[in-house]
């Protein structure tokens, strides 16, 4: 159920307030060249307290709509409105944005309690100090406070840039690729702290990132980008399960969906997809209802590796496919085939305990219910997908398949 | 092709003991590879092999041969560097041909020619022959790289985290990609890496390098279902495997492990080790299940944070004082609530609190070992 | 900045050609923050000093244009003529052949001792960059300190030995002695550019099949055509601009243009302004060297070798 009231969000934080950007464009003027579009008019809207993540691939102006916000760069048309208020034109210090840096951006000579309190002391706010060792605490940096940030992990680092922004109690804060330069075990344990604080301090958030796995954890929403365009808003579920298009289908999903190319055909057996004009694989019944008329439209076919089924290649309904390399990861196997006539090779996720040799015949079934199908020139969603009423956990783990090993 | 034997290998920088005592077995076409975090000796090992850096003791040997004063250019080792180490004066064609062109490998330019027109093609990238370096993305560098230590003759292949600089997307197709390359190839290769997924798909055999000194060498089955200690454990899986320090007390029915605050105990049945013995538990994430199950046992905690992974949640609990991370399949779950879930007890792991190592658990409850041997 | 990571279709595009953002020469948009007088306080500034600096050329320009009579004055307003020019190239017999020849002795003299300077010189620096040897610094620091010690100091020495061993008024004595300006010079620019490139690229080759003097020929010493462009410009145009050597240790027969110029100014008047003419025509050789160079200077010529 994608039911959105469901998801529990915090109490908000009574200073956080929403964040709208309506029609925000950012263009950079080149000398002798064109001008370059950044962001291109983009209409978001972050609740109170919720947490929206930016997602998208490096260039795609997600830092540059960050820094809009934080009013380091002027938009060049649109309007960014807190709680209301529009605060384009506004200095940053006076906008009640704070931001982490992706970078930390601490300040060396000074201790960590220092750092914290800096931006209070600043604006001469009388109970800085105090106020910086409570947020220390919640952050659990009460140890480290008179160290110095050369004397800290990235981690702790992280947490430091983290406290110094929160301290404020801004209106809107604003993470910057805060877990990208975090070794992998300090990465899992800050992630859902970063998680945790968000949901129980409230405060209206937006986090940036280039990293799917971060912002499915983290967002409430997940805003995914890509040359200054958004190319789908929604939840975690939403835009893993049913992409709006290409673009998104291929960013979301760890490992990444399996996109091939076809073409809707109508025969005797109603509408179904081919693959690469050998293969006919069937659709769904709503899927089919959807694409009744589109027939022989040039279409992408979207499956992700864990809803292909394994079999033997003369069974009926398998695609007959032959083995490139098998992984044995351990936690789950990795397939790769190849189906002649098919460009581009297809990822099955396996058991565990599954186990195949190099060009081993196989079969490979695609999930109907689970098969994305997008318009082959303009990359959107062809026949939408409902809203699945199929629970999750109802998809058991694929079991060994015995073959020739 | 042939084997290549590590014997008591040292190397000190000064003061500094950058590899200590190294003993290394890889067989003749073997796949070995090397896993260790950064600043572990991984790259020193390789350069040790290849003869760039000399040796503080010990000897290397090559299908036999001792090339431990030999030069470079004599051991008959081709090397891909982790930065690539491409000639960017040269087009890509020029690159991959520059080993053919050497006094020791010299063809003539038809054999050159017809030699990279195949591995190119097996790499995919015969269309960028007439390319500069520069002109090149990260994983086309990569390939490039790759097609020149492949281009000639060579008993050993030495890689230096050949994907570390590639964004997760790509580097998950390029382990593909070099999975498949070495079935075809057989060629007795030494691989080296920080990243566990490498080390699964593509080493027959995987060892655990750890400041210079060797912790484990085996099979990747060996390696997850039997590590010889903790570091071993945790270097393998994502997220890392749960931890939990505690002591195996007697109750009436066997053994039981129990965290400080009591609130975290499994029962162990029949198990080889003295009590009171205190212990680090071992719990994978994707071994635990959510509600209870035959077979297991359960425990009841509350959830501190839910985070999705797509088609799974990464859910963690607090038990007591303890948070153990599960991976299970999407569901209903809500941080804040009571939840129960299921521990498989003969797929835990025990390590000696002291030592670390992996304590050996009687047959009786004991842990499976690592299923089939592939 | 990180590579990119993954795109819509299943190509990748070259590291260089990310999606630009914020490009270094941009140009902020329609909003400008203009503080006019700003600009016209500071680029007025420029100006004046653009003026200071060139002053003197351009005084000498007025002054080998300036007909005998007008010499002295300092009007600015004068009857230009090329008469300096013709007399300092060609003309008049014993000055124009003169100075032709110390033309050619300074070309002869600084080429050769930039040449030899770079046989030996590149290398020693790749010695001193990619090894660490006993007495490997202080070396080094011998060579630097031979720039350091004022050339007057040794000039005396110098030309008792000379006139010992027959280098007296000789192209290769004044060759030799250059090696102290040049040499320096280039062994210090280029082991800095040698160490620049990653020792991955030799070792590489050294595994490929090639000896380190090969390795050393083929992959390092093209990698620094830049700083081989750079240092062998340098030393040229401090060796032609050397004037207490062919001072001291040249006679009628090697002597170089920086020396014959001033010899216009001994005699009953000193003649500015052939002296002038001979400055200007002097400064062609390192300036056409200069302006052809440049394309050479190029950063990033290592681009593309390593990743990022």
């Amino acid at each position: 159920m994608f039911d959105r009231s469901r998801r529990s969000r915090a109490t908000p934080q009574p200073m956080a307030r929403d964040l709208r950007l309506v029609d925000l464009q950012k263009r950079f003027l080149q000398r002798g060249k064109a001008p370059v579009t950044a962001v291109g008019g983009i209409d978001l809207a972050v609740a109170e307290g919720e947490l929206l993540g930016l997602l998208g691939p490096s260039g795609c102006g997600k830092s540059t709509t960050l820094r809009m916000i934080a009013g380091l760069e002027e938009p060049t048309a649109g309007d960014i409105r807190i709680g209301g208020a529009s605060i384009v034109g506004r200095s940053p210090h006076l906008r009640d944005v704070a931001v982490a840096f992706e970078n930390y951006a601490l300040y060396p000579p000074l201790t960590v309690e220092e750092n914290i309190a800096f931006g209070l002391k600043a604006r001469k706010e009388r109970d800085a100090t105090v106020r910086a060792r409570e947020v220390a605490e919640r952050l659990g940096l009460t140890a480290l406070l008179d160290r110095k940030p050369g004397a800290l992990s990235s981690g702790q680092k992280q947490r430091v840039s983290l406290a110094r922004a929160i301290v404020r109690k801004p209106s809107v804060l604003l993470l910057d690729e805060p877990l990208s330069h975090l070794d992998a075990a300090e990465r899992d344990q800050t992630r859902r702290e970063l998680k945790r604080l968000q949901r129980e301090t409230g405060y209206t958030t937006v986090l940036v990132t280039h990293d799917q796995q971060e912002a499915l954890s983290l967002a409430d929403r997940v805003a995914v980008m890509n040359a200054g365009e958004l190319m789908q808003v929604g939840t975690p579920d939403e835009v893993y399960d049913a992409p709006a298009n290409r673009f998104v289908a291929d960013f979301v999903g760890e490992p990444r969906m399996n996109l091939l190319d076809g073409r809707l055909v109508l025969d005797r057996d109603g509408i179904g997809v081919a693959l690469a004009d050998r293969v006919r694989l069937a659709l769904s019944p709503e899927t089919r209802d959807a694409t009744a008329d589109l027939n022989g439209r040039a279409v992408v076919i979207g499956i992700r590796p864990q809803d292909i089924r394994l079999g033997r290649p003369d069974e009926s309904g398998m695609i007959a496919a032959s083995v490139f390399a098998f992984e044995p990861l351990q936690e789950v196997g990795r397939l790769t085939a190849t189906v002649s006539g098919v460009e581009t090779r297809i990822v099955v996720e396996t058991h565990h305990d599954h186990r195949s040799t190099r060009d081993e015949a196989i079969g490979l079934a695609f999930d109907p219910s689970r098969m994305h199908l997008f318009d082959a020139e303009t990359g959107e969603r062809v026949a939408w997908q409902p809203e699945s009423t199929i629970p999750t956990d109802r998809f058991q783990p694929l079991s060994p398949v015995t073959g020739s090993s | 092709m042939a084997s290549l034997t590590l014997h008591g290998v040292r190397k000190e920088y000064g003061q500094v003991v950058a590899l200590d005592s190294l003993d290394l077995d890889v067989r003749d076409g073997e796949f070995f590879v090397l896993l260790g975090p950064s600043g572990a000796g991984k790259t020193t090992t390789l350069k040790c092999v290849a003869g760039l850096e000399g040796l503080s003791a010990g000897r290397v040997e090559i299908g036999g041969r001792d090339v431990t004063d030999a030069e470079p250019n004599s051991r008959h080792v081709a090397m891909a560097f982790e930065n690539y180490a491409l000639y960017p004066q040269y087009t890509v064609y020029d690159n991959i041909a520059f080993p053919l062109r050497s006094p020791r490998y010299r063809v003539s330019a038809q054999e050159a020619t017809s030699r990279i027109d195949r591995v190119t093609t097996t790499l995919g990238i015969n269309q960028l022959l007439e390319r500069a370096p520069r002109e090149l993305s990260g994983g086309q560098r990569q390939r490039v790289a790759l097609a020149r230590v492949l281009v000639r003759p060579a008993d050993v292949l030495l890689l230096d985290e050949p994907l570390s600089h590639l964004d997760a997307k790509l580097r998950a197709a390029m382990r593909t990609e070099l999975k498949s390359l070495g079935d075809l190839q057989h060629t007795t290769s030494l691989y080296v890496t920080h990243d566990y997924l490498e080390a699964l798909a593509l080493g027959d055999r995987i060892a655990v390098l750890r400041e210079g000194k060797l912790v484990q060498v085996g099979t990747r089955e060996e390696m997850w279902h039997q590590p010889v200690d903790l570091f071993v454990a945790q270097a393998f899986g994502q997220p890392r495997i749960n931890l939990v320090l505690g002591e195996i007390v007697r109750t009436d029915r066997g053994q039981a492990f129990r965290d400080q605050d009591g609130a975290f105990v499994i029962p162990l049945g029949d198990v080889d080790v003295p009590a009171q013995r205190s212990v680090w538990l071992g719990l994978r994430p994707r071994d635990l299940v959510l509600g209870e199950s035959t077979g297991m046992h359960p425990l009841q905690g509350r959830v501190y944070v839910v985070e999705s992974l797509g088609r799974q949640l990464e859910v963690t609990v607090d038990v007591g004082a303890q948070r153990i991370s599960l991976v299970v399949p999407r569901t209903e779950i809500e941080p804040d609530t009571m939840v129960t879930f299921s521990v498989p007890p003969h797929r835990l792991l025990l390590f000696d609190a002291a030592s670390e190592r992996r304590l050996e658990m009687a047959p009786a409850v004991g842990h499976q070992a690592g299923a089939s041997h592939v | 900045m990180r590579e990119q990571t993954a795109i819509p279709t299943s190509t990748e595009r070259p590291a260089s050609e990310t999606v630009a953002v914020a490009p270094a020469t941009a140009v902020e948009g329609e909003r400008r923050t203009g503080l006019r007088w700003t600009d016209i306080v500071l680029n007025g500034l420029t100006l004046l000093y653009f003026l200071f600096a060139l002053f003197p050329l351009v005084w000498m320009l007025i002054l080998s244009l300036k007909p005998q009579d007008d010499l002295f004055t300092t009007y600015f307003v004068f009857e230009p003529t090329l008469a300096a020019y013709r007399e300092v190239l060609g003309g008049s017999g014993q000055v124009g052949t003169r100075f032709l020849g110390f033309f050619f002795n300074s070309l002869i003299v600084s080429a050769g001792a930039v040449l030899i300077s770079l046989i030996v010189g590149v290398p020693a620096a790749y010695a001193f960059a990619r090894w660490r040897f006993r007495g490997g610094e202080s070396l080094l620091f011998t060579l630097l300190s031979f720039r350091f010690a004022p050339e007057l100091m040794v000039i005396i020495p110098l030309l008792v030995i000379y006139r010992r061993f027959g280098l007296f008024d000789t192209h290769l004595g004044l060759i030799w002695v250059y090696q102290l300006i040049t040499l320096p010079l280039i062994v210090w620019i280029l082991r800095s550019y040698f160490q620049d490139l990653t020792p991955e690229l030799e070792q590489s080759a050294l595994l490929d099949g090639y000896n380190r003097p090969q390795a050393f020929m083929k992959v390092a010493v093209p990698l620094i055509r830049p700083g081989l462009a750079a240092a062998g410009l340098l030393a040229f145009i401090f060796a032609w601009n050397s004037f207490v050597f062919p001072f001291a240790l040249t006679g009628s027969n090697a002597q170089t243009v920086t020396v014959g110029s001033l010899s216009f100014l001994g005699g009953a008047t000193p003649r500015y302004n052939l002296t002038a003419a001979a400055a200007l025509i002097a400064l062609i050789p390192p300036l056409l060297l200069a302006l052809s160079i440049q394309r050479f200077l190029v950063r990033g010529l290592t681009f593309g070798a390593v990743k990022g």
